[in-house]
């Protein structure tokens, strides 16, 4: 018999129907992996479940927990049932916890709630649940607040909340997405372990296939508040009905097709030269070198196969124009630190300086992808401020075609600008809630202000939305019409608008889901053949890495432990932490290979406690 | 900003109606201004007149608040009172307004030593109440209602600097400023067009609320005698001339302190009301 199912639930908010005849059970002591993208009702589902749902939302079906059903539960009953029989781990263990309470009191609190203990009694059991979920008290103090524990280690102690009470559920909604990928690993071996001890049933929400693989026993996909398939792990991949898991798994392999440059672009960069074929390798030893010299093995046919410069695109009269060669790196840096003033220790010492890229030098030629990898506080965005001139750095130099911005004018400065361009993350946050799409697309164009007239200015802002894949008419729409995916696709737009040879690119689909995130590296890859663009690809993630650059560096806390040829570095990685960083990250077909060598249910790490984060 | 604007305004509109403090706040801030602007064209009776014979009469037809101790009508001086209490506010809050919303973006849009100057220089001056400023104030120009804006003004100042350099150092660090960077915008530009109208909304509230402090401090100015001299009326004044009549008419207090206190409640609720109509829009449309 299930011990948790759901069994034809619908719900509405408002009227609105968010849950269309959603049934989906967990056996006792199996894990269930609940996949869908984001605004298919997974979290709802869980919410449902907990009775925590907004308001002006009704739900009719059943939901039953050991035979009993949810829905029909009082505030109080659930009140009751919450913590005790269902554990819950959220997403964010940066918001999880109370910031106010220490770990040990946060822990205790289970405890007091629903057993009524006495305090002393509660903080002793607290300091076990955290020892079982791999912080003893001995290293990690009951006194200990969130804010002094990484973020692993926080999420730690939301699952020590979770299973505290040894529930008969416990559901987790997307646990690791917002943790690296050598502390995702840890957490998932944690919950494994745990759910494998005690027996407990584990609902786990999640849009990553390869998560699933991993952990879970039976898989149920969700689409638009339906349920499209489920079935056993095993028979889930291997044969899946529905189209849409199907697209959803070759959405999670997806490797965009990357056309190699051959002729050089249509269009004419901003300042630029003809581009060369992203080849990648052997580019290291012009990072070592102070002062790039141009590269004879990359005499492009310039000028000749240029069409001769009219008008709007006449190239600015670039300052370092005579400095140039075709081989000149777009931007290089030359062991660029930057410091940051940490706190001061006492009245009369200086400082402390804490070093957030130390001595990182690379180098990107036009018509190059170069990624960036690390995990987060590796400094990689750092180093992106300091390359985009939004921050100096207090040691070496970054080059822009060989001359170094330190020196720049304002002139100059517009110049570099026009030619790298950046796409953020968030694509909620970068940009103006208040401004329409049109006017935040032609930001940028304050680079070129005086050159353009308003004319040539809606015939770029049209022709940038078109390369990106949106209508011109989209220009008179406000932000918050587009969706995350139609969003960054606006960022890519504003970054194409002044016609850059360089785009740096921080993390641009970590925020997506699947399947758009599939898109929108096509669509990289696609603008990069196109223009002949060179692009900076920053992520954590090292798929998309792999699948979009030629030539990878590997970040570890702010010093670049690794570099080479992307092929190269994944297939015979030298530095311990990029083995260690592709070991960790999910992998589907690895997950795959390795769950059927085991049988279900059994941690291959049984009994073992991992060290804390 | 009235075109940026323009979708989330309707909605904005119908929220407004269904929220009661706004809608209560805003009901006696109208009718206190109306009164105020109603004085300058029409009053039951002059209110500097000084008619002793009728001094000291109770409510009546003629004199629907009563008379005072000089046999002046009370709710002509009530009229004109709210029109000193009015433009001491209005003027004190623009002055906190335009000198201070300034400084604090500029702060918060350099940084570094002149943030630090700025926003310290602020601290000296939050340091000084209203009435120290306008004590001050005085010894060098004499009291007047000049003297009380000035004052109540330059109090202001911190305050609204204070806010717009709270509100503007998050946005700075917003990846959409930092594509306006990227764009090669500098710090004025993205202050105009990225700054400012994203903190806007809590800009309004502040002044709401800023506008009832001063209505409180231009009646506690006056009542000190820093205010407006006579023979303009003034509710402050008006409590305090009354104070010695307590026990013979208490009437004469009650009316301008009941006055104080409907407006001070009304600007404060319909702050409040602004508060809660605005800040939730700038969530969701994020």
């Amino acid at each position: 018999m299930a011990m948790f199912s759901v069994e034809g639930l619908d719900l509405s908010i408002y009227g609105l129907p968010i849950l269309k005849g959603v049934s989906l059970s967990v056996g006792e002591g199996e894990i269930l992996g609940l996949v869908g993208e984001s605004g298919s009702g997974k979290s709802m589902t869980a919410l449902a479940a907990m009775q925590l749902m907004p308001r002006g939302a009704s739900a009719t079906g059943r939901i039953l927990l050991d035979g009993e059903d949810l829905l029909s539960k009082s505030e109080v009953q659930m009140c009751a049932l919450r913590g005790r029989d269902i554990g819950m781990i959220f997403q964010e263990p940066m918001t999880a916890l109370n910031p106010l309470k220490t770990i040990g009191a946060q822990v205790a609190e289970c405890f007091a709630q629903h057993l009524g203990a006495r305090r002393a009694e509660c903080m002793a059991w607290a300091g076990q649940a955290l020892e079982r979920v791999g912080l003893p008290p001995s290293r990690f103090p009951l006194d200990r607040y969130p804010h002094e524990l990484s973020g692993g280690q926080r999420q730690r102690v939301v699952i020590a909340m979770a299973v505290a009470l040894k529930p008969k559920l416990i559901i987790a909604d997307e646990p690791t997405t917002a943790l690296d990928v050598t502390t995702q690993a840890q957490i998932l071996e944690l919950m494994r372990e745990l759910v494998a001890e005690e027996g407990t049933s584990l609902l786990i929400i999640t849009h990553d296939l390869a998560v699933v693989a991993e952990m879970a026993d039976r898989v149920t996909v969700m689409r638009y508040g339906e349920v499209v398939e489920e079935g056993t792990t095993a028979a889930f991949f291997s044969g899946m009905r529905h189209p849409y898991s199907k697209a959803l798994l070759e959405a999670s392999t997806h490797v965009p097709a990357r056309r190699k440059l051959t002729a050089p672009p249509i269009l004419p960069r901003e300042g630029e030269v003809a581009p060369h074929s992203g080849d990648g390798g052997g580019d290291a030893a012009a990072v070592e070198g102070t002062a790039p010299s141009p590269d004879p093995t990359r005499l492009a046919p310039r000028g000749a196969s240029h069409p001769p410069l009219k008008g709007r695109d006449q190239p600015y009269p670039s300052p370092s124009r005579g400095e140039e060669g075709p081989g000149t790196p777009i931007l290089v840096a030359q062991s660029v630190v930057r410091e940051y003033r940490g706190r001061r220790r006492s009245l009369f010492s200086a400082p402390e300086k804490r070093r957030a890229v130390d001595a990182v030098s690379l180098a990107v030629r036009p018509g190059e992808s170069v990624g960036l990898v690390g995990e987060s506080g590796c400094g990689k965005s750092t180093l992106a401020r300091t390359l985009m001139a939004l921050e100096p750095p207090q040691g070496g130099a970054v080059l822009f075609r060989g001359r170094s911005l330190a020196g720049f004018s304002a002139a100059d400065l517009t110049a570099m600008r026009r030619a790298v361009q950046v796409v953020f993350q968030d694509p909620y946050g970068s940009f103006d809630p208040r401004h329409k799409a049109g006017r935040l697309v032609a930001e940028p164009l304050h680079l070129l202000r005086g050159e353009i007239d308003a004319a040539e200015r809606n015939r770029r802002i049209a022709a940038v939305l078109r390369d990106v894949g949106l209508k011109p008419e989209d220009a008179d729409k406000y932000p918050h019409e587009f969706s995350g995916g139609q969003r960054q696709r606006l960022a890519i737009a504003r970054a194409l608008i002044t016609r850059p040879s360089l785009i740096i690119l921080d993390e641009p689909v970590s925020a997506l889901d699947v399947s758009i995130r599939a898109q929108v590296l096509d669509l990289l890859a696609d603008l990069q053949a196109e223009h002949g663009l060179a692009y900076l690809f920053i992520s954590h993630d090292l798929t998309v890495v792999r699948a979009i650059t030629d030539r990878v560096l590997v970040m570890r806390a702010g010093r670049i432990v690794e570099e080479g040829p992307t092929a190269e570095v994944f297939a015979a990685p030298r530095h311990a932490y990029t083995r260690e960083l592709l070991a960790a990250a999910p992998d589907l077909s690895r997950a795959l290979a390795a769950r059927a060598m085991r049988p279900a249910w059994e941690s291959p790490a049984a009994g073992e406690v991992p060290s804390g984060g | 900003m009235s075109a940026t604007m323009a979708p989330g305004r309707r909605r904005l509109a119908i929220r407004a109606l269904g929220h009661p403090s706004f809608l209560l706040g805003a009901a006696i801030s109208l009718v206190v201004a109306a009164m105020a602007l109603l004085s300058f064209v029409w009053t039951p009776h002059d209110p500097t007149v000084l008619d002793i014979a009728r001094k000291l009469q109770p409510p009546s037809a003629t004199h629907w608040l009563g008379t005072d101790q000089y046999g002046r009508d009370v709710l002509s001086m009530i009229m004109h009172g709210a029109v000193t209490s009015m433009a001491v506010s209005f003027v004190a809050v623009g002055i906190g307004l335009g000198l201070g919303v300034p400084l604090g973006l500029l702060a918060a849009a350099q940084r570094g030593l002149v943030g630090e100057a700025v926003m310290r220089a602020n601290d000296f001056v939050f340091a000084f109440p209203a009435l120290i400023i306008a004590i001050m104030l005085r010894d060098i120009f004499g009291p007047g209602a000049v003297n009380a804006m000035v004052a109540i003004g330059i109090f202001n100042v911190p305050v609204f600097a204070r806010l717009a350099y709270g509100a503007a150092l998050p946005l700075w660090t917003r990846e959409f400023v930092m594509a306006a960077r990227v764009a090669g915008k500098g710090g004025g530009l993205i202050t105009l067009e990225h700054i400012l109208p994203n903190m806007l909304s809590l800009v309004i509230v502040q002044a709401t609320i800023q506008l009832s402090l001063g209505v409180l401090a231009e009646a506690a100015l006056s009542y000190v005698g820093l205010g407006v001299q006579p023979p303009a009326p003034s509710w402050g004044r008006m409590l305090n001339e009354a104070q010695t009549l307590m026990a013979l008419a208490p009437r004469l207090a009650l009316v301008p302190g009941l006055a104080i206190v409907v407006t001070v409640m009304g600007l404060n609720l319909l702050g409040d009301g602004l508060r809660d109509l605005l800040d939730p829009r700038l969530a969701r449309e994020r």
